[in-house]
């Protein structure tokens, strides 16, 4: 009797942990879903509904367990910790590969639901089998349920979701319901006739969950790897965007917000193609401005000219130019450049920075993020550039990244015509970086353009003068077209760009 | 089973938890309340309570009530003739009236309108307004405006949250079947032929200034019926459209179209005509401080003549002099105006309340008001949404109020941390009087809870969002022309006192700023006409 006593206790206790579980896991797929499909009220009035439609299932199907009542429970009780422990883990991992991730994501609650369902009615007749009262039953069994899901719909969110995360939060719970589980097959070994084979089971579900429970913060930077090709060595979230480097077999990529921005690879093309021709066709070089790029490579071709006095970069996020004058590996790549006593780096936002700039400057390279969003589009608008013509000395050139004349025709063309309203004169060129596919870029000028005034500073490995001839000219499938000046009040770059662009995902 | 329904209670409730917990949490957010200023004095007027003898006497030639963008507007033009000898009396603190505006650390935000539509070419007293404050930057070879591109609304102008997700412009379009959309085209396409039609006496039928409109009986028929009878006149059922059409009169007169006249629900779809070199005709012009900027163009030229805080009580005729008492509302001092000319640049219901009873017997016509709830919200940072970003005016669909529009829209940074919005609620569907009535008993909470309420459909997060809340109630907003209003209007028929010159954008029908203006520039003329 007191054996009995002790049970039921035992058996109350896991209905407070079983219904504190369920609910959570609840919690996590309606969470999970609005975090990654948005629509809040959608994502969880659907799941929510659907597991209660599942609880249905589950505790329908409890009348065809028959005999071995507490054995089918362990059973279930660790079934759900598995389940529900791995669910967000599985939804966060398939979500970057699977398409149809509301499938899965359904799946798993109906699954979870049902399993939480066949609980309940399990442990009623357990209970009814030890002989207590069914008055007793009903009144302790749903006080215990109701306690644990109010605990549950407390904890979440004020604890758990904010010290965890979701990850190990579901995980943790997991640990609990087979806890449970081993449990009632430690304290009561003859209750069960299988015993030894539940105990390694539940064992191993426990482990499983305690090895993923540990390494819940390494799923969650996998999970974020998987939309990259290659392994993930670095990321921040910086005020302004993520940043994220990758390192393949032999080459280091750079991606803010998810979009590549170098590979180390061939970035050198990209870099000598955008620094030298403007370098090479201003009147002077003593001082150079360079918008974006705190990456530091422009700056790299830049300090190649020894008559290059001084280099003011400014670019948005600090977070980027600490990076790049600290880490090692990039220091090396950039050739320490964003070290050198000549550069002098201001983080602020280059457009609010170049209408109150005093100082003039002799040559201006522009590498901005391409036109992808409305707020990086301001940065290609008419009005930039007519605010660029009071930081230009005499006979200074200016090149600016135009994003690919081949992909996104009217995006680059775009570009030209904006700066050419803005009273340039241009001179567009493209070249090939594999990493990118081919890529274009506007060079303006005040008056009229020269030919390259001095000799190309020694160790170039992709431009010259010669190629720089072929890069002007333009073939038929990326030749000039009119698309009109983009305004701030039109913003017409960025609706090319998304057009254009949205036709090569790969990218 | 009961476990069910205290799991979705249960579920519910921390779904509550997260989203409202943070309007009650007061800690970081907290909310001022700014009721409206002229309230008070404005019920010291109506009440009678302005007895104090006057401690000092003054004289003008020209004394203009009002330093809202008419009043100012006048002030501005005389300026520009050469007369001096006038004085602005203002009650409130900033001059402006609807054009006010508020700062804080993050932006400059407007306290009432927002932005001017791309003007049309037929007043030459605005063009060259807006050429000498620099919004009007030349011309080209066609003779076409070339605006200031720092003022014109930037892209993403609008968007609207439909079916659980931003679409970009204000006329519903996602999820929409075919016959919504057929409707749509052709209301727009009817709308396209009133800004073409002309009426037999060769004006526009629907032009800004009101004034420059037709006459012709074809077009003032349009004031016999209500908008809404007119739409359903015209077979228009199509409940997207009729959302959109009631929209826009809560936008621009603060009433839904079943009271207001047909003639001003066309007007507003069919008077702007505005062309440009570097814009199109829907395009606005706007700044952080909405039309706190044009006040501002208009101020700096007539700021010596201006005097904040002086409440003009009550106006009595002296022979051909007019006597104004004035309450310094700072010092309480009372100060006796007598002018050979008076301009009373407030709204109707105002100068009513001035006119002494025994000079001045006839009463003044009125129009009902629409009353606005204005708030202004400091964001942590830019909320987000699914679909089409953040634009400049954002506006729920079905939602009862006015969306809102993001104050720091034209800095030109490319990302910001904190944000000011501008949130607008038209305050219909019931009585105003008694709305004006509950809005006296003004209760923070209750109002916070309206803005927080509708914002939450669109943003669930807005709660934690909000860093600060200004609240502003305006009684009497703005004028919403019943039926058989603009007939009146049109006819010049105003009933108003001969003596003294009356000069407001509700004598258009219209509180717009071109209305205000020309108002205010027509009576210039006038008094210039008198003193040659």
């Amino acid at each position: 009797m007191d054996k009995n006593r002790k049970l039921s206790l035992l058996l109350l206790i896991s209905v407070l942990v079983i219904a504190t579980c369920g609910l959570i896991y609840e919690l996590v797929a309606g969470t999970l879903a609005s975090y990654l499909l948005g629509d809040t009220i959608t994502q969880f009035s659907t799941i929510i509904g659907l597991y209660l439609f599942s609880m249905g299932i589950g505790s329908f199907l409890s009348k065809y367990v028959r005999g071995r009542l507490l054995e089918t429970f362990v059973r279930v009780e660790v079934w759900v910790g598995i389940i529900g422990g791995f669910s967000s883990t599985v939804l966060f991992l398939s979500f970057e590969l699977v398409h149809s991730f509301s499938f899965i994501l359904y799946f798993l609650i109906l699954l979870t639901g049902t399993l939480v369902g066949l609980e309940i009615p399990l442990l009623m007749r357990i209970l009814n089998e030890y002989r207590i009262g069914f008055k007793d039953i009903v009144s302790r069994v749903f006080t215990f349920d109701y306690v644990g899901a109010l605990a549950a719909s407390l904890i979440f969110p004020l604890f758990f979701v904010p010290k965890l995360g979701l990850i190990k939060t579901s995980l943790f719970f997991g640990i609990l319901n087979v806890s449970v589980a081993l449990l009632l097959l430690l304290r009561f070994p003859l209750e069960f006739k299988r015993r030894r084979g539940l105990l390694i089971f539940s064992f191993a579900a426990l482990t499983l969950l305690t090895i993923g429970f540990v390494m819940g913060d390494r799923i969650m930077r996998y999970a974020e790897s998987l939309s990259y090709p290659d392994k993930v060595i670095y990321s921040q979230s910086s005020s302004y965007q993520r940043i994220v480097l990758t390192r393949g077999h032999n080459e280091t990529r750079l991606f803010l917000n998810g979009n590549l921005q170098f590979s180390s690879l061939d970035e050198y093309r990209y870099h000598e193609a955008l620094v030298h021709p403007a370098m090479q066709r201003s009147r002077s070089r003593s001082s150079v401005l360079v918008m974006g790029g705190g990456d530091g490579l422009a700056l790299r071709e830049i300090l190649k000219y020894p008559d290059v006095q001084q280099v003011t970069l400014v670019d948005l996020d600090p977070a980027l130019t600490q990076l790049f004058s600290g880490n090692e590996y990039l220091t090396r790549l950039n050739e320490r450049s964003l070290l050198s006593p000549k550069v002098k780096v201001i983080n602020q936002d280059a457009f609010i920075w170049v209408r109150n700039a005093a100082e003039k400057y002799d040559c201006v390279i522009i590498d901005f993020p391409d036109p992808s969003s409305f707020a990086l589009g301001k940065l290609y608008s008419n009005i930039m550039y007519h605010s660029l013509h009071r930081v230009l000395s005499p006979g200074a050139a200016i090149v600016i990244q135009s994003t690919s004349p081949l992909f996104a025709p009217n995006s680059f063309w775009c570009i030209n015509e904006t700066v050419r309203s803005a009273g340039f004169r241009t001179l567009p060129y493209h070249c090939y970086v594999p990493s990118f596919g081919e890529w274009g870029f506007v060079m303006a000028t005040e008056g009229d353009f020269t030919q390259a005034r001095s000799a190309l500073p020694g160790g170039l490995r992709f431009f010259s003068n010669e190629a720089f001839a072929a890069m002007t000219h333009f073939p038929e499938d990326m030749k000039e077209r009119p698309t009109g000046v983009n305004r701030l009040n039109n913003q017409m770059l960025v609706h090319f760009f998304e057009k254009e662009w949205s036709s090569y995902s790969a990218h | 089973m009961k476990r069910k329904e205290f799991l979705m209670l249960g579920t519910l409730g921390a779904l509550a938890a997260c989203g409202t917990g943070n309007i009650f949490r007061k800690g970081d957010t907290y909310t001022l309340i700014q009721e409206d200023p002229a309230k008070k004095f404005g019920h010291m007027l109506r009440d009678g309570l302005q007895k104090a003898t006057a401690v000092q006497k003054k004289e003008k030639r020209i004394l203009i009530i009002g330093a809202g963008i008419s009043g100012l507007s006048a002030a501005w033009m005389l300026k520009k003739q050469g007369i001096e000898d006038f004085v602005v009396l203002e009650l409130e603190k900033q001059p402006g009236g609807n054009s006010a505006y508020g700062k804080n650390d993050v932006s400059a935000y407007p306290l009432g309108a927002h932005y001017l539509p791309l003007p049309n070419r037929n007043y030459p007293e605005l063009t060259e307004f807006l050429e000498k404050s620099g919004i009007i930057s030349g011309y080209d070879p066609a003779g076409l405006p070339v605006y200031n591109e720092n003022y014109l609304c930037h892209e993403p102008e609008e968007r609207l949250f439909i079916r659980n997700q931003w679409q970009e412009g204000l006329v519903p379009d996602y999820g929409l079947n075919a016959e919504d959309r057929a409707e749509i085209k052709r209301f727009f396409a009817y709308m396209e032929r009133f800004k073409e039609a002309r009426g037999t006496d060769g004006k526009e039928a629907f032009a800004i200034p009101v004034e420059y409109s037709s006459r012709d009986e074809a077009w003032l028929a349009y004031d016999d019926i209500s908008f809404a009878g007119w739409l359903q006149r015209e077979n228009f059922r199509s409940p997207a459209l009729l959302w959109y059409a009631e929209y826009c009169m809560k936008d621009d007169y603060g009433t839904v179209p079943e009271k207001l006249s047909a003639w001003n629900g066309i007007h507003y779809f069919a008077c702007h005509k505005g062309k440009a070199a570097n814009a199109v005709s829907s395009d606005v012009l706007t700044w952080p401080e909405g039309n706190g900027f044009l006040m501002e163009k208009l101020r700096s030229e007539v700021q010596e003549h201006i005097l904040l805080k002086h409440m003009a009580c009550s106006v009595s005729l002296d022979g051909t002099k007019k006597t104004v008492n004035v309450l310094r509302t700072d010092t309480q001092q009372s100060i006796e105006y007598s002018c050979r000319e008076l301009v009373m640049a407030v709204p109707l219901f105002i100068a009513a309340r001035m006119l002494n009873k025994e000079d001045f017997p006839q009463v003044l016509p009125r129009m009902p008001y629409g009353s606005w709830l204005l708030a202004n919200l400091t964001l942590k940072r830019e909320p987000g949404g699914r679909g089409f970003p953040l634009s400049w005016d954002n506006v729920l669909y079905g939602s009862r109020g006015l969306g809102y529009v993001n104050a720091c829209h034209q800095n030109l940074q490319v990302v910001h941390d904190k944000i000011v919005i501008t949130y607008y609620h038209a305050l219909t569907g019931a009585d105003p009087a008694e709305l004006r009535k509950k809005a006296e008993h003004f209760d923070a909470a209750e109002w916070n809870r309206l803005v927080m309420d509708d914002l939450r459909t669109a943003h669930p997060d807005i709660g934690q969002l909000t860093e600060h809340m200004e609240l502003r109630l305006l009684g009497h907003a703005m004028p919403s022309p019943v039926p058989g209003t603009m007939r009146r209007v049109l006819a010049g028929k105003n009933e108003l006192p001969a003596d003294i010159h009356f000069c407001h954008s509700e004598l258009s029908g219209y509180s717009v700023f071109e209305e205000a203006f020309y108002q205010g520039c027509e009576c210039a003329r006038r008094l210039i006409k008198i003193s040659v």
